[in-house]
């Protein structure tokens, strides 16, 4: 359950920075398309000022023909004064590579200047949009073969108008379209370093002037719609159209949208990929701190669960095993003292030495009480001298045998003194829980051994009992505090063993518990020995 | 466990007209119950340190009177011995003896027709099992 909603938290978390994530890519993305909505309406503008700027000068090459070719011409076949005029005007010129051309109002060739073929003259002209200029509106016509060149041309057409305004047939320039004419020269270096393509196209389509070559003269090889003006994008393409008005051509850009955007969008999809990786990262160390944070949490929770759970156990187990020895106290004393007269010599001491026995047991219960709290403040004091361990033994084994007299308790201890550095009635007190814990461990016929020895640098001391043994769970847990062992099959407060290794350890000593060999449990405490006394006590 | 006939020697206290049976795993306690309910006159039949054998002892020997601790791990409590005594009608009145002071295991000991009494004060006990037997009932003292 705490799990479910740990996860759900780390859930919220993660949907929360995500979020977060989501609205600032959302606000990348709408600046990259604001961005790219503004690139486009410069674009627009630049091939806008383009076109008006060729338009300006469609318009000014009009007005510059009205007075160059108005009255001047008849328009009839092979006009010597026609001729001499269209000659006079290719003179000026003398590099051109195209010529002039006099039209009739039937369109028939009728004078012309570097015509590539004399017989030209009296044929028929078929270019298109030559009609519109026929019936008097000057116009560019088309890209097509020229008469004056080989080359591809456009031809500025000007009608000859009498004074009443009667069109009667047309001048013609023809203007080469080719990558050296000077036309192109103008429009190839608008692309600058930019992989893009500027052009004009005719009415029909075709390449009038380009910064690239290969497209001049022939159809434009890009899917532009014939109406319509203004930006275009395809999936691999921007594309901007802009009409030149006054010669019915158009102005075009293309460029790659990679090229086109790619000045503005390249940061910003990087900074997309960082935004959602950081997101990510974010998300996902957030989610963990949180989920590690809530498991700590949680961990400490149950923690403090588990200590007000054996605190309660405690005073619960204290309180029950202090009321045990008091019962037997009193009760034995009540007894007694009820039954006086009834009872004999030996029963009167029995039960007198029971009263005793049960005040003993009270004492040390308390006393583990009071030292498993200084044990938790620190402030458990020790008296440590240089002593004889096998005394302190020995003294504590004749105190046990007295108040279980019916117990066979074996001592088993070297001649000489084995010396340790503690404290004895903290030693005695350790000795003193190893023997109540096998006295309650052990059958009431079961031997309990002692044995001291001293083995190289370390007095080695042990108590076995006659007892059942310790389960996989004693030896686990034997040491912890309110660890009744065997099973919980004896009484006690479950502190002896806990404060016999604190007191072990703090005399810089070990204590281990064991099954033995031959059947029963063995417990065994390690000093570190001491040098013997320049006086040894007692002598 | 261990289960153990008692007779006292002395024929002066015991009064064989209100049979008992001890159960304790506190030896000490077992003992002192032991004496006194003897001094006081009662012929205790048994004694026992686990709940099983108390139930064993009543089905042999059909006390009066069931004196059980509640606690004795690791076998069945002193309410479970009273249950399964109850159940097979082998003793006649079960005292619950007890350093517990539960009120559950107070309403728990009554609703199985049990006294309970708490451990301390020997006059309790003592004054539970008279005002079963009264002493009418009970030969008088020599």
């Amino acid at each position: 359950m705490n799990r479910r909603r740990d996860l759900a938290a780390a859930g919220v978390a993660i949907i929360v920075i995500v979020s977060i994530g989501a609205l600032v890519i959302a606000a990348v993305l709408d600046a990259q398309h604001a961005g790219r909505r503004r690139l486009g309406q410069l674009q627009v503008a630049q091939i806008q000022q383009l076109a008006r700027s060729m338009d300006t000068r469609v318009n000014q090459a009009y007005d510059g023909f009205q007075g160059l070719v108005s009255g001047h011409y008849h328009a009839t076949l092979r006009d010597p004064a026609d001729a001499a005029r269209l000659h006079q005007l290719q003179a000026l010129n003398p590099k051109a590579t195209t010529g002039y051309l006099i039209v009739d109002r039937n369109g028939t060739i009728v004078n012309g200047t570097l015509l590539r073929d004399p017989n030209l003259i009296g044929t028929k002209l078929s270019r298109p949009g030559l009609e519109q200029v026929l019936q008097g509106k000057p116009a560019f016509l088309d890209v097509a073969s020229g008469a004056t060149t080989a080359l591809p041309t456009i031809a500025l057409g000007y009608p000859l108008k009498t004074k009443a305004g009667v069109p009667y047939g047309a001048f013609l320039a023809e203007v080469e379209v080719s990558p050296t004419a000077q036309f192109n020269q103008e429009v190839a270096p608008l692309a600058g370093k930019q992989h893009a393509e500027f052009a004009f196209i005719d009415r029909a389509g075709n390449v009038i002037a380009s910064n690239q070559a290969n497209s001049i003269g022939h159809p434009l090889n890009q899917p532009v719609g014939k109406s319509g003006y203004g930006l275009f994008r395809t999936h691999g393409e921007v594309a901007v159209v802009e009409p030149v008005a006054s010669a019915g051509w158009r102005a075009v850009f293309f460029q790659p949208r990679k090229n086109f955007e790619g000045s503005l969008t390249s940061p910003l999809r990087s900074a997309l990929v960082y935004i959602a990786l950081l997101t990510i990262l974010v998300a996902g160390l957030a989610a963990g701190l949180l989920l590690r944070r809530l498991s700590r949490a949680r961990e400490e929770q149950r923690r403090l669960n588990q200590i007000s759970v054996e605190r309660e156990e405690f005073i619960s187990i204290v309180s029950h095993e202090l009321r045990t020895p008091v019962s037997g106290l009193l009760g034995f004393l009540q007894t007694t003292l009820d039954h006086w007269d009834d009872l004999e010599g030996p029963e009167r001491r029995r039960a007198v030495s029971r009263a005793w026995a049960n005040a003993s047991r009270l004492y040390s219960l308390s006393r583990d009480v009071l030292d498993s709290s200084s044990l938790e403040t620190g402030h458990l004091t020790y008296h440590r001298e240089v002593i004889d361990l096998g005394e302190v033994v020995s003294t504590t084994a004749t105190a046990a045998r007295e108040l279980a007299p019916e117990r066979t308790i074996v001592l088993d201890g070297p001649d000489e003194p084995v010396w340790i550095d503690g404290d004895p009635d903290r030693l005695q007190q350790v000795l003193n829980n190893l023997l109540d814990n096998a006295v309650k461990s052990s059958p009431p016929d079961g031997p309990i051994e002692i044995r001291l020895s001293s083995e190289g640098s370390a007095a080695r001391l042990s108590v076995h009992d006659s007892g059942p043994g310790l389960s996989p769970d004693d030896l686990d847990r034997a040491f912890d505090k309110f660890v009744r062992g065997r099973g919980r099959r004896t009484v006690g407060t479950g502190l002896g063993l806990f404060i016999s290794r604190q007191i072990v350890e703090a005399h810089g000593g070990t204590i281990t518990g064991d099954n033995a060999p031959g059947g029963g449990a063995v417990f065994t405490v390690e000093f570190p020995m001491a040098p013997a006394p320049a006086r040894p006590v007692g002598s | 466990m261990t289960t153990q006939a008692v007779a006292r020697g002395d024929d002066r206290r015991v009064r064989p007209a209100v049979t008992v049976v001890i159960a304790d795993n506190d030896e000490a306690i077992l003992e002192l119950v032991l004496l006194d309910l003897q001094l006081e006159g009662y012929n205790v039949l048994a004694t026992a340190t686990s709940g099983e054998a108390a139930a064993e002892l009543c089905a042999q020997l059909h006390p009066d009177a069931l004196v059980v601790d509640q606690r004795m791990p690791p076998g069945p409590s002193g309410l479970e011995t009273i249950e399964r005594v109850r159940a097979e009608g082998t003793a006649g009145v079960c005292i619950l003896y007890t350093n517990y002071r539960s009120a559950q295991l107070q309403i728990a000991t009554k609703r199985l027709g049990a006294t309970f009494v708490e451990k301390g004060p020997l006059q309790t006990l003592r004054a539970a099992l008279q005002r079963r037997f009264p002493a009418s009932e009970t030969p008088p003292r020599a």
